[in-house]
């Protein structure tokens, strides 16, 4: 019985990103979809996808809170945590116990633990020769994914790598570069969106992107369009 | 008004010029900034055509440089000897009486913010392929994540004329999230534009030999703030 609830809750999931992935769609608010159905077919308690800018660094996409010590924990330099190794080796990063396992990433260690985190499991968005970015996952819990949430992590990575290089840009390295900074763009400008109504409405960043993202919903506008109305001082949220 | 500060960009600039000409069929690029005095506008240009049609907009205040900057969208000119260009009569006679027979003008913008432009010119007529429409995105982008890096890098130190070689710089996307989120809150505060809220914050880090990062911190958990007439 429980198999099949979790066999049509995954095939919701996928058609639900499916669905998104159809025409004019913004990507920033397809990875946050993304990541909230990751925790939820996950047993995660917290996910975020990472994007390599130019410079190989890489900048949080998504995450299932804005608060900054999630970005924080997700946020570190090549060598410093799962996140950047899953995404520099290409690899999948499994920290089952963090505890225990992750003094080699000391920093890494003590965010993680700070906010309750016990696993992580990092998984590369890989497009044949090169990797863009990475999804990862923290539990609250010890232990490794099991063998099918691990495919089905793999799975809503690819999702993701689909959803930000459109298909017709996979053939050309420089259409991937560029997909890949609009995307980032995208991402800056919801930053300062958030600013905006954080300032002019005295709510917390967390808010400020639930009431851009509820608008762009509602209005079925592009999330980056909404915040650039915003910040325009077009629209007040 | 706050001003953008290039003078240490400008150092190694040339290369950032040439990048475009390489990756890309055009003969010449020059690259400048807005809200520059004008010696520190032109950040490099590949060579004198190329900062000759940048300065010539400069000075007649019209031409695809100034449409790009407004709208922050590319100016695709592939063919300077057709066509009336209605917005920029003057320059269009003057960019006739020169070898350039296309004009490319992307923005160079992050998020709201616009930092500059850079015009590409070849001597042949002919569009951009949408490959290399692709490549002159992808180093517009590059050039303004540079350009806006150098800035943001630049400390108290570089005040006196010299950049601080011994800090570390400062890449931590953390702190760019929070500088882009204290941006907007700063364009609120002072009724201004994203680019000159930015200015704000440098200026306010600068004036207190704070780093940027730090200042942003203190916006946005409001300890500080720019507003500019208080009740």
């Amino acid at each position: 019985m429980e198999a099949v609830t979790r066999a049509s809750l995954v095939s919701a999931s996928f058609v639900r990103l499916a669905d998104a992935l159809v025409g004019d769609y913004d990507v920033v608010d397809l990875m946050h979809s993304l990541v909230e159905e990751s925790i939820r077919l996950l047993d995660a308690s917290a996910a975020g996808l990472l994007l390599a800018d130019l410079n190989g660094e890489l900048q949080v996409l998504a995450s299932t809170s804005e608060e900054s010590h999630l970005v924080e924990v997700l946020q570190q330099r090549a060598g410093a945590g799962p996140c950047v190794d899953a995404y520099i080796s290409g690899t999948v990063v499994t920290i089952s116990d963090i505890a225990t396992d992750g003094g080699h990433y000391p920093v890494f260690q003590a965010a993680a633990l700070s906010q309750g985190f016990l696993s992580v499991h990092a998984i590369p968005m890989r497009l044949r020769p090169r990797t863009i970015g990475a999804l990862n996952l923290f539990r609250t819990t010890v232990g490794e994914l099991t063998e099918e949430d691990a495919a089905i992590g793999q799975a809503l990575a690819d999702v993701a790598t689909i959803g930000i290089l459109h298909e017709r840009a996979v053939r050309e390295s420089a259409i991937v570069n560029e997909q890949l900074q609009r995307a980032l763009n995208s991402r800056v400008l919801i930053e300062q969106a958030k600013g905006v109504i954080a300032q002019s409405s005295s709510v917390d960043m967390n808010e400020a992107f639930n009431r851009l993202r509820s608008h762009a919903r509602a209005h079925h506008e592009p999330l980056h369009l909404t915040a650039e109305n915003v910040i325009n001082r077009v629209l007040a949220l | 008004m706050a001003q953008w500060d290039f003078s240490a960009v400008g150092r190694d600039g040339k290369g950032l010029c040439s990048e475009f000409v390489d990756a890309l069929p055009v003969t010449g690029a020059a690259v400048s900034v807005f809200g520059a005095s004008v010696p520190e506008t032109a950040i490099c240009a590949s060579d004198s055509l190329a900062a000759r049609l940048d300065e010539l907009q400069f000075d007649l205040g019209e031409g695809p440089r100034w449409v790009a900057a407004k709208s922050g969208a590319p100016v695709l000119v592939p063919d300077t000897r057709q066509g009336a260009f209605e917005l920029w009569p003057v320059f269009a006679t003057e960019l006739r009486a020169t070898t350039a027979q296309a004009l490319f003008v992307f923005p160079l913008t992050i998020g709201a913010l616009a930092v500059g432009v850079v015009e590409l010119y070849r001597s042949t007529p002919g569009e951009l392929t949408a490959n290399d429409h692709s490549i002159a995105t992808v180093l517009a982008n590059k050039t303004a994540w540079n350009l806006i890096d150098q800035l943001l890098r630049m400390n108290a130190a570089a005040q006196a004329g010299a950049l601080d070689e011994h800090s570390p710089p400062d890449t931590s996307p953390l702190s760019r999230r929070e500088i882009h989120q204290a941006t907007g809150m700063i364009l609120v505060q002072a009724n201004t534009t994203a680019t000159n809220a930015l200015l704000l914050l440098r200026a306010h880090a600068f004036s207190k030999g704070q780093t940027l990062r730090d200042v942003a911190s203190d916006v946005v958990s409001r300890r500080l703030d720019f507003t500019s007439h208080p009740e």
